[in-house]
């Protein structure tokens, strides 16, 4: 299945032949690879661990919560299909650990989108968008992250939510759907 | 399946603030520094807190030095080259034939010396 292409532009997502060379390095005792790893993913896996947690705070200790993990046993690079999967794997674990320590109806507390370049014509702004996406599933709302944001397939998402294809590809129909409907848009 | 396009153009999530990078490597480095010198320390420890294993390894290193102080250095056995044309006539001549290729060892030359055969 080719991968949804969504019409802002691609991301910088990391290769995943560079970010598998840099973990073998990591795992052969190299250190200072850690940095490079950081810049090539860190804005993906921040933005996985804000998605889930809602809060600034907690995706920051999410993240860094992956990097500690990565330094104390690197992975043998040779035994990860992707090593892309598994870094966001990784971080929403990380992520829903937050979540489960936390109490359950705190709402949302950061912003989940931003302007990058400030536009007077934009149809919805940060703060209307990210109220919306307050108001749908956490699951939901990650799955539209890594399908979006991420560029996975849908097979991809199953793989690092632990669900299977078809549940993957539903909630991002459903939660897509529902913002949709909160806009007062027809889904 | 016709997938809806993203419900909010323009709009991204943020980026993670320029102070955590540093933050997050610090944390990550004296995690690996922690692990490296916690295998270490938690082998050294299981080593001196168990009595078993601490007598283990005091008497084979009392072992080692023994051995070393007692075997001369001298007595090892040599292995020595003998063509067959050296051979010849004290072993039997199908033996005769592989001692160039095998090199027949001083203790099978004594033995063929001997009479075995």
């Amino acid at each position: 299945m080719a991968k949804f292409q969504p019409d802002r532009g691609p991301q910088p997502h990391a290769a995943a032949s560079d970010l598998r060379r840099l973990l073998a390095e990591l795992h052969a005792g190299d250190i200072d690879a850690l940095a490079a790893i950081y810049d090539r993913t860190a804005r993906e896996l921040y933005g996985l661990a804000l998605w889930r947690c809602g809060a600034e705070d907690e995706a920051e200790d999410a993240l860094q919560d992956v990097f500690v993990r990565l330094a104390r046993k690197p992975p043998d690079p040779s035994k990860l299909r992707d090593p892309r999967a598994y870094l966001l794997t990784m971080a929403r674990r990380s992520a829903c650990d937050i979540l489960r320590r936390r109490r359950p109806s705190e709402p949302l507390e950061g912003l989940l989108l931003t302007a990058p370049e400030p536009s007077p014509e934009l149809p919805v702004d940060a703060a209307t968008a990210t109220r919306h996406l307050a108001r749908i599933s956490d699951v939901q709302r990650e799955a539209i992250y890594l399908r979006y944001f991420a560029g996975l397939s849908f097979a991809e998402i199953g793989t690092v939510t632990a669900v299977p294809t078809f549940t993957a590809a539903s909630r991002c129909r459903t939660g897509i759907e529902r913002l949709r409907r909160l806009m007062g848009v027809e889904p | 399946m016709n997938e809806k396009p993203f419900p909010f153009p323009g709009l991204e999530p943020p980026e993670p603030e320029a102070r955590l990078r540093p933050r997050v490597l610090r944390a990550a480095r004296k995690a690996a520094a922690k692990a490296r010198t916690g295998r270490f320390a938690r082998l050294v420890d299981r080593l001196w807190s168990s009595r078993p294993l601490r007598l283990t390894w005091l008497a084979a290193t009392l072992a080692l030095v023994a051995l070393n102080a007692t075997v001369d250095p001298g007595a090892s056995p040599t292995r020595t080259y003998h063509p067959p044309s050296a051979v010849r006539g004290l072993v039997p001549d199908e033996l005769a034939g592989g001692a160039g290729t095998e090199r027949l060892t001083d203790l099978r030359l004594a033995v063929a010396r001997e009479g075995l055969f």
